[in-house]
């Protein structure tokens, strides 16, 4: 199986939200494993949820662009914003290990995608940030 | 995405989530969660059968209420995950914080009952 999907999404949850049933549908469409499908669109909305939440500082409304490329049994997921030069793969990894009372909240979306694909980069170029994850 | 009030007298509450628990999802029942769930002095156990997804927003739900109950020592129960959500819960680093049990038998002994 190969198939391609490439569509841009406003920097809302609303829209992000909305946008994430194109993924649903592609997953559909293209006979993803169960397991791989809920990788997708979990990696999918924790990257979003953090570039709507982190990227922009002004409130003007701005554009990202996603795109999937399914190879075989490979998946490759990128997402193009003008926000800020932020590499989310630097983030250090919540302590697993604390007691409930203690446990961290945030953290957890970068960890899970971490911890879901094969391999993640992060570049920046011509004033944009090009998030790249494998699955 | 649903919240079904099993029981939420007696002396502990049970509780089902169904559906996506996806940014929509999370909207949509996160207060009533956090009221029905932490609303009392006792353990809940969270049906999560009919659960299809979940991402780190839904487990921030999740975290926020066990948190909650934890500091009246009260706790919350995850029940019957399907098995992608369980992966999910588990890489998270969930089952040190609250049990996750497949047994209903089982949700009632971790609460006591």
């Amino acid at each position: 199986m190969s198939g391609r999907l490439d569509f841009t999404t406003a920097n809302t949850f609303d829209s992000v939200a909305e946008a994430a049933r194109r993924l649903e549908t592609f997953a559909e469409e293209s006979s993803l494993p169960p397991r791989k499908a809920y990788q997708l669109e979990l990696i999918y909305e924790e990257l979003m949820t953090n570039v709507v939440k982190y990227s922009y500082q002004d409130a003007l409304p701005h554009q990202i662009q996603v795109i999937l490329d399914h190879h075989d049994d490979e998946l490759a997921f990128t997402i193009i914003h003008d926000g800020s030069d932020f590499n989310p793969w630097t983030q250090e990894d919540p302590d697993l290990t604390t007691p409930l009372e203690d446990r961290q909240e945030g953290g957890i979306g970068i960890l899970l995608c971490r911890k879901f694909s094969r391999s993640t980069a992060y570049e920046r170029k011509d004033g944009k940030s090009i998030i790249t994850v494998v699955i | 995405m649903e919240l079904k009030i099993i029981q939420n007298d007696g002396t502990y509450t049970h509780v089902a989530l169904s559906g996506r628990l996806d940014i929509d999802g999370v909207k949509a029942v996160e207060l009533e969660f956090a009221s029905v769930v932490a609303g009392k002095n006792q353990s809940a156990i969270v049906d999560i059968t009919e659960v299809s997804f979940i991402a780190s927003l839904g487990m921030r739900m999740l975290l926020s209420t066990a948190k909650n109950l934890r500091t009246r020592s009260c706790k919350v129960v995850l029940y019957n995950p399907q098995p992608v959500v369980q992966e999910a819960l588990e890489t998270a680093g969930f089952s040190s914080v609250m049990p996750i049990v497949n047994d209903f038998a089982k949700a009632l002994e971790e609460i006591g009952k």
